[in-house]
């Protein structure tokens, strides 16, 4: 019984100092150890902050085995840079003009997060951003995506994305005259 | 953020050194690509390849706009459009659902039933945007709206009938935006949830009454005034921030100062206690007051010297009275005001 308890305390102590640094460690699945603002990662993830209400986050590192580190370094970068920017989502404006920015359209600095990085770099952060449920990282990476289509041909757009069209000629056509109403600018 | 509008997606899309990485994510990913993409070319991406035939119809936001993502798009030429997709999408749930027409001949049955459509979705962002034949406004004759999940309403180019604005059925709405609208048949603005207002160019009654705005939750309004008698406001405690712009020459006719004496005339204010503003605004820590029209000045000024709420303000940290530059008179007055505070 007194080595039970003397474990328990050790372990609620050791909780205690967990709950209160203000960073959490995550681990690649190449092993690699980056720091997040513990504020930040529970906002923007659901995933990172069930595991740090739940108590699972690992001082040594929480492994992510499904990503890698260049993603996680992404995913660290874009938290900690959420966490430093003025959320302009706020709820006033003091502007005398009264516009108001369009629902979900991504930040200044969202977009220039994301248009540094290379074709798998953004492919492997929407991944990331999927398996750890950071919902605007995943609207922010989508919108990206949508933006390297807009206003492009279908074959322009398998040009870009490595899309292999798997129909025949036939099939394509048949498509066409059933969605005649879609294709009327053609 | 306007520079952003514009902005082109350029470096990420060098061609993928691999595979196809795009088709290998989870459909709920695609259809939240497609989701961002103007609806003609999103349903058009059934081409693409086998993987794509179907994901069109799960987007979870439709963009009825021009090519360009941004232009209103002409209402003949997306009318059958919309209409087929529509039908073919069926239920499946919409999170964003935008219409951006323009054209001499709008014909509003059309809108009716597409935002009808919308709510059948459960779709939480409404935007619908005409751009008709100015100046006249298209007059959307439409029951007020009912829906648990609409969280932001936002119109443009319309004239409201009675009962629509009375959001009393719409419990999870925060956010409304109205943008060169008529209110001159519009009875109320009624939510117990709406939590910001932005009215850009209002055109509100001319006439007798003056419309009433009862937003108990209310934690901003921007509300410019363009035409008619500026609207009444009902008590909000939970005022952050208010910028009223009043633009429009918002006067009894048989007086300028706001009283014109008949404690019968609907348009002035009846006595040193009542305002037309001042309870909803009162307890704002932001305030911007702004109006080119002596008479709106008039009315503001004598209902702060008069009101009891002013004199005892606790919360006001930022006060800005200013005067449009076509009046430069008026400012110097404004300043007199300022000792009040």
């Amino acid at each position: 019984m007194e080595v039970d308890k003397g474990k328990g305390e050790a372990e609620e102590t050791r909780k205690v100092a967990e709950a209160d640094r203000d960073t959490v460690t995550l681990k690649s699945s190449d092993g690699k150890l980056f720091e997040v603002s513990k504020e930040a990662a529970a906002r923007l993830s659901t995933v990172l902050a069930g595991m740090i209400a739940g108590g699972s986050i690992d001082d040594n590192g929480t492994d992510l085995k499904q990503i890698g580190s260049e993603a996680l370094e992404n995913v660290v970068d874009y938290c900690n840079k959420h966490a430093n920017s003025i959320p302009s989502a706020a709820l006033i404006s003091s502007s005398i003009s009264f516009n108001t920015a369009p629902f979900k359209e991504p930040e200044e600095w969202e977009r220039k997060f994301v248009d540094r990085l290379s074709h798998d770099a953004l492919f492997d952060l929407v991944e990331a951003a999927n398996f750890l449920g950071m919902e605007r990282l995943l609207d922010v990476t989508c919108h990206k995506i949508s933006e390297m289509m807009k206003g492009k041909s279908p074959d322009q757009i398998r040009e870009v994305f490595n899309i292999k069209n798997d129909y025949t000629k036939e099939e394509l056509e048949e498509i066409r005259q059933e969605l005649a109403w879609a294709f009327y600018d053609d | 953020m306007p520079a952003g509008k514009s902005h082109k997606g350029a470096p990420a899309a060098a061609p993928a050194s691999g595979g196809d990485r795009i088709g290998s994510l989870p459909d709920e990913i695609l259809h939240r690509v497609l989701s961002f993409l103007p609806a003609q070319q999103a349903v058009q991406t059934c081409v693409l390849a086998r993987r794509w035939i179907h994901l069109w119809k799960y987007a979870t936001g439709l963009r009825i706009v021009g090519a360009d993502g941004n232009a209103p798009v002409p209402f003949e030429e997306v009318r059958e459009f919309v209409d087929s997709l529509l039908l073919l999408r069926g239920s499946s749930p919409l999170e964003r659902f935008e219409v951006k027409v323009a054209g001499a001949a709008i014909d509003v049955r059309n809108l009716r039933l597409w935002v009808r459509y919308g709510m059948m979705c459960n779709v939480q962002v409404l935007r619908l945007k005409v751009h008709g034949n100015a100046p006249a406004l298209l007059r959307f004759e439409d029951p007020p709206l009912a829906s648990r999940y609409l969280t932001k309403l936002e119109l443009r180019g319309l004239a409201f009938n009675k009962d629509f604005l009375d959001f009393s059925r719409c419990p999870a709405i925060q956010d409304l935006i109205i943008k060169e609208c008529s209110f001159k048949h519009a009875e109320r603005i009624l939510s117990q949830s709406l939590k910001h207002i932005n009215i850009v160019r209002g055109i509100f009654n001319n006439l007798s009454s003056r419309t009433p705005i009862h937003t108990p939750n209310l934690a901003s309004l921007k509300l410019h005034v363009s035409g008619g008698r500026t609207p009444i406001l009902d008590r909000m405690p939970l005022m952050v921030s208010a910028d009223v712009l009043i633009s429009s020459c918002d006067s009894c006719s048989r007086s300028d100062n706001g009283d014109c004496g008949d404690e019968s005339c609907k348009g002035c204010i009846p006595n040193d206690t009542s305002s037309v503003l001042l309870h909803g605004i009162s307890e704002a820590e932001k305030l911007l007051l702004a109006s080119g029209s002596k008479t709106v000045y008039l009315q503001l000024k004598r209902s702060y010297s008069c009101s009891p709420y002013f004199k005892h303000h606790a919360y006001l940290k930022d006060l800005l009275i200013y005067m449009a530059a076509t009046c430069p008179v008026y400012f110097q007055e404004g300043l007199e005001m300022l000792p009040y505070f």
